[in-house]
């Protein structure tokens, strides 16, 4: 018998799904379908890179410990659109679709969608959920 | 000590040893009081199974309206 995949959201992250073209709305529906079926053992399921977003931060790093102690991921969703990455090993996007995955380290069969952001800000810096985002 | 009794004292842990030992399974379960409560907390809508990509849009998109 093959887990339920689940995927759950906010009614923030509802209010702002409703702000995008309705072609990015099915991006992060068909990425919610892809989950139900296959969760995320397998990364190879999903055009977009998917990445744990304390990777490549030392632990040093403050957003080290938010991202880690919040079990924050991340998904490249392809808006507006996937380029291969320079490593030519993915397919990454401008715009992130950050979620939280309780139990990744035993494959949790549960994804929670948090926010839906550009990679970056004016700044420079990686953009994350706010905290008042997040469970 | 006789040999006897240092072997009888090496098969029968002391209370302290199976304290330990006993110990040494437990697993500690670290339990962050202030997310638990921000979760119980916070509306979250779980999307139900087995609807299509463009029914799923509908879903969200009827919540954000609050019609869910």
């Amino acid at each position: 018998m093959s887990a339920a995949y689940t995927t759950s959201f906010s009614l923030d992250f509802a209010q702002n799904f409703a702000r995008f073209p309705v072609a990015d709305q099915l991006k992060i529906t068909t990425f919610q379908t892809q989950f139900e079926g296959f969760g995320l053992a397998d990364f190879s399921n999903y055009p977009g890179k998917i990445s744990m977003s304390w990777g490549g931060l030392s632990q040093a790093d403050p957003n080290y410990a938010y991202t880690y102690g919040n079990d924050l991921w991340h998904y490249h969703i392809g808006i507006p659109k996937l380029v291969p990455s320079v490593s030519g090993k993915y397919f990454t996007s401008d715009w992130l679709l950050h979620f939280q995955w309780q139990n990744w380290r035993a494959n949790g069969p549960h994804i929670r969608l948090v926010d839906l952001l550009p990679h970056n800000s004016s700044n420079g810096q990686f953009n994350l959920p706010l905290p008042g985002a997040l469970i | 000590m006789s040999k006897f009794f240092h072997r009888l004292r090496r098969a029968v842990p002391a209370d302290g040893e199976l304290a330990a030992e006993q110990a040494a399974k437990q697993v500690p379960v670290m339990i962050d009081v202030a997310r638990m409560q921000r979760s119980l907390q916070s509306p979250s809508f779980v999307m139900p199974s087995g609807l299509t990509p463009e029914e799923k849009r509908q879903f969200i998109l009827a919540v954000a309206a609050g019609h869910r």
